[in-house]
């Protein structure tokens, strides 16, 4: 049989849908009726996901004044759109609690997608876009196709990456070559399948391409250039050794000057650590 | 298991440890079989020794070998060279942030 990247997701049933929190709260924020105090505790009935949800909320991450003892109020304070984008970032996050760590260690593979998701956040909040928490939820999401391909085919990503550093490739190109799909493909098929919004599947699985991106260019472009930043640091990683080449035209499409380069870094080392330890433990 | 210099390693050895580079990217696994290939990876990123396992041995061991050498600013701008090489230096953005993570990388040492 043909591997394809939506045959990859077929063939993993235990993760093609999302948690059931996910779905349960997607469904309250969608509800008019629905009260603040009632999604609370929806939230609440997962203590892993709330402590997570609050260290988070606590965090440089926001920067607020006061302290956010309780889910509620970390709703009126974020918003419960907002908050449902976190939700889904870190509920993300335990359906691929099975990947070994034996090709990519998974510890580094989430601080790689806990920093561009940063790192888009802020260069959002720079663009004044809305609801920047979305941008966060991108950059978790982002390289989630490589888990599905480490899940299934670990002998061809273990090749592409020794491949990758015998001739200094980039992974998602030689992934390319040897399967004529990569792992931003099967993140988009992946997000479809979850139902997603294209205003989430399009920067996934167009993040090494975002000129390609039919309608949410900029955030396309916005992904692109967090994950080439956090490449460029060497803030965890997901498989490559190597930075992406940046895509001018979606450099130009954000408009933000290079000067700025250096306060977006300067932000995303402070919140880096807080943001990791919100997710420690289980990430 | 073995530690040996790259000139003893041959052909068809197989690693026991992961090999990594200074800033802890897994470069080869555990368990790989050298050929040709490999030995253009020690060559290209200055790994001058790697435990190899030695007839009998179990499995392959979690640990890891890395490189230590000097740290200094041309040696972090040699690193990011080389972390850089697929993106066009003539880029603005790319001049830029370059720059930055040299910066980034002293004062991390520091």
């Amino acid at each position: 049989m043909t591997i394809t990247a939506k045959s990859l997701v077929d063939i993993s049933s235990d993760i093609s849908s999302l948690p059931t929190i996910f779905h349960q709260i997607n469904q309250a924020v969608e509800d008019p009726e629905i009260t603040f105090s009632e999604i609370a505790r929806i939230i609440s009935g997962d203590p892993s996901l709330s402590g997570r949800l609050l260290r988070l909320a606590n965090s440089s991450f926001y920067g607020f004044s006061s302290r956010i003892e309780t889910i509620s109020h970390a709703i009126t304070i974020i918003g419960m759109a907002q908050l449902r984008d976190l939700v889904l970032a870190t509920t993300v996050v335990s359906q691929f609690k099975n990947v070994p760590s034996s090709i990519i260690d998974m510890e580094s593979f989430w601080k790689h997608s806990v920093a561009c998701g940063l790192t888009a956040r802020i260069i959002a909040v720079y663009k004044k876009e809305f609801n920047t928490e979305r941008y966060y939820v991108l950059g978790m999401l982002h390289d989630l196709g490589r888990l599905l391909m480490l899940l299934n085919i670990p002998d061809v990503v273990k090749d592409a990456l020794n491949t990758c550093a015998a001739e200094k490739k980039l992974l998602f190109k030689t992934e390319m070559e040897t399967l004529e799909f990569d792992h931003a493909e099967v993140g988009g098929e992946l997000l479809k399948e979850w139902n997603l919004p294209s205003s989430l599947i399009e920067p996934v699985r167009y993040h090494h391409n975002p000129s390609a991106a039919p309608q949410f260019q900029m955030e396309t472009a916005i992904v692109h250039t967090a994950d080439l930043i956090v490449h460029a640091l060497e803030l965890g990683n997901s498989g490559d050794s190597f930075v992406p080449p940046l895509d001018p035209k979606a450099w130009d499409k954000i408009q933000i000057p290079s000067s700025l380069i250096s306060n977006i870094v300067d932000q995303v080392n402070v919140q880096f650590p807080d943001v990791v330890r919100a997710f420690s433990g289980k990430y | 298991m073995q530690k040996l210099k790259l000139t003893d390693i041959k052909e068809g050895m197989v690693l026991a440890r992961k090999v990594k580079d200074q800033n802890g990217r897994a470069l080869l696994l555990p368990e790989t079989a050298l050929t040709g290939k490999h030995f253009r990876v020690f060559k290209a990123w200055g790994i001058s020794e790697a435990f190899v396992k030695s007839q009998g041995d179990g499995p392959a061991e979690e640990a890891e070998e890395t490189v230590s050498e000097p740290e200094g600013k041309q040696l972090v701008e040699k690193k990011l060279i080389e972390n850089f090489i697929h993106t066009d230096p003539r880029h603005p953005a790319i001049k830029e942030l370059f720059q930055v993570c040299v910066k980034n990388k002293l004062a991390q040492k520091n």
